[in-house]
């Protein structure tokens, strides 16, 4: 029984690292856009069906996919952004929201017409991993791995390039970043970029343990949202805090509660957040 | 001596939706002075600055700064061209360090250019160069400002614009700024300052420019408008 415990435990751990990767890809586009992109699990989905059909396709090895599949939703992304969001960056919520909620829809549908509503997976045998008598799954200790090695990487560039200090001084403050003479709107663009490219990179990782279909992204945004919430909103540390323990508790509901109950779960906890700490674990509350 | 002009502002009108806020309003900065505009709370003082700086789009009238035109520039654009605004209540990046903030400041400035421009600017405020690692948020209201002026010097500008500087410091701070900007100007840098401290703008200020309710009501030499009656009745106190 503890052995059991100690795997779903180390199970947990796993995935909360991958959420905390898509998550930060969301944080970052609210921190700086002030927009909620609800199609991010789209673009999850993306990452997904692109990692499957170079794999079934061509073989390709999914985690050498990911220089692909990186760059292409990067500048789908920022495109999205330039031709869309840029237009409606000081419109109201509600057509932000209509806006990226239509965006999902779309990616969902026309997911569903070129790919059908079958589920598939990536067939690929890898070795068991023991620890003692502990068994650890393999593809989740990878997509684990990937996703703290992209975070290492993407903290790196946040603050040790110049762009990077440059999205940073915008998520603070647009207007003073405007007036040091940061071009704040190609700072959106790319920022919406590595969003959206961090979403399918995460999406290759999963792709690896999870079944792909086209409305796969909603059960990831759903936990994207409780994560932000319960780490804070525009809180870097909050989403890798609230990814693993997002991670961990689904982990260990669909241990002790069953797994059917492991949504149901997340979304109590995440209302009584709301309730008791709506600022999040990290947050300050908003910002201005 | 002739100096050259630096910044001019023709016939500028600008409106909030349907509310007029600046009326017809010119003026012009030449190289190496020190201008004041000085006005009541709610004149039109900080509009005319973010107008200047393209945050704001005037509905008409031409803004010319080294004889090219700003109109419709992003104030990103303006920047590069040797503008710099250190806006009302600082604006500094609370969660960035000092030594950030600075270098997000120069973020217009060549990367073998930015290693000086930090020295220079570290010359000036010692007192930054020992925080540098702190976070903005955390140094005093009259360090913040330091910080602020010294985040605005970072780009190399030709005309530095201060609004309101000495807003919510303490009198002996505020005394501090006023010193500054008068000894940056002394070094040649040209500025263009806002205040509603009007006698000790007046005492560091070569000219001044009078703004009541959106319009331009005076203009002058500093030590003329500080013996112009209006001037005493209505900002002096006396």
């Amino acid at each position: 029984m503890l052995q059991h415990l100690l795997e779903v435990a180390i199970e947990g751990i796993l995935i909360g690292g991958i959420y905390a990767l898509f998550t930060l890809g969301l944080n970052m586009i609210y921190g700086v856009l002030e927009i909620i992109n609800f199609a991010h699990g789209e673009f999850i989905m993306l990452g997904m069906y692109i990692a499957f059909w170079l794999f079934t396709l061509t073989g390709l090895h999914p985690l050498l996919s990911l220089a692909i599949v990186f760059p292409l939703l990067f500048f789908a992304g920022a495109a999205f952004e330039r031709v869309t969001i840029e237009k409606v960056i000081k419109a109201h919520i509600f057509i932000q929201t209509v806006l990226t909620f239509g965006l999902l829809l779309l990616l969902q549908n026309l997911a569903y017409f070129f790919w059908s509503a079958d589920y598939r997976a990536i067939r690929l045998n890898f070795p068991l991993i023991s620890l003692g008598s502990l068994h650890i799954s393999t593809p989740r200790l990878i997509g684990f791995i990937g996703s703290v090695v992209t975070i290492i990487i993407l903290h790196f560039f946040l603050t040790r390039t110049k762009m990077g200090t440059g999205i940073r001084a915008v998520d603070e403050n647009p207007i003073a970043a405007e007036l040091v003479g940061i071009n704040v709107k190609k700072m959106r663009m790319v920022t919406f970029g590595i969003g959206t490219g961090l979403a399918g990179v995460a999406g290759v990782f999963i792709s690896l343990y999870y079944y792909i279909y086209p409305t796969v992204g909603s059960i990831f945004i759903l936990l994207a949202f409780i994560i932000v919430v319960l780490g804070g909103m525009g809180s870097f540390v909050g989403s890798l805090a609230g990814g693993l323990i997002i991670g961990e508790l689904e982990s260990l509901s669909a241990l002790f509660v069953g797994p059917q109950w492991k949504e149901v779960v997340a979304m109590v906890v995440f209302i009584l957040i709301l309730l008791f700490k709506p600022t999040g674990i990290f947050g300050t509350g908003g910002r201005k | 001596m002739v100096r050259s002009e630096l910044l001019k502002v023709k016939n500028l009108d600008v409106k909030y939706e349907d509310v007029q806020v600046l009326w017809n309003v010119s003026l012009e900065v030449n190289e190496g002075e020190l201008v004041a505009i000085i006005g009541a709370n709610g004149a039109g003082k900080s509009t005319l600055l973010k107008t200047i700086t393209g945050l704001i789009e005037p509905s008409s009238g031409e803004i010319v700064f080294l004889k090219q035109k700003l109109n419709g520039l992003l104030p990103h654009e303006i920047v590069k061209r040797g503008l710099s605004l250190i806006p009302e209540r600082r604006e500094l990046f609370g969660n960035l360090t000092v030594y950030e903030n600075l270098l997000v400041g120069g973020y217009t400035v060549d990367k073998e250019e930015l290693e000086d421009r930090m020295k220079w600017v570290y010359n000036y405020f010692p007192i930054l160069k020992e925080r540098k690692n702190q976070l903005a948020r955390t140094l005093s209201g009259g360090e913040q400002q330091m910080l602020a002026i010294a985040r605005g010097l970072m780009s190399k500008p030709k005309l530095l614009m201060l609004d309101e500087p000495s807003l919510g410091l303490a009198p002996k701070i505020s005394n501090e700024v006023f010193k500054l900007v008068e000894k940056l100007n002394s070094e040649g840098i040209t500025i263009l300052l806002v205040e509603q401290n009007v006698k000790k703008t007046l005492k560091i200020a070569d000219r001044a420019y009078v703004l009541e309710n959106g319009k331009i009501t005076l203009e002058g030499e500093s030590k003329q408008l500080a013996e112009n009656d209006t001037v005493k009745k209505a900002y002096l106190g006396i």
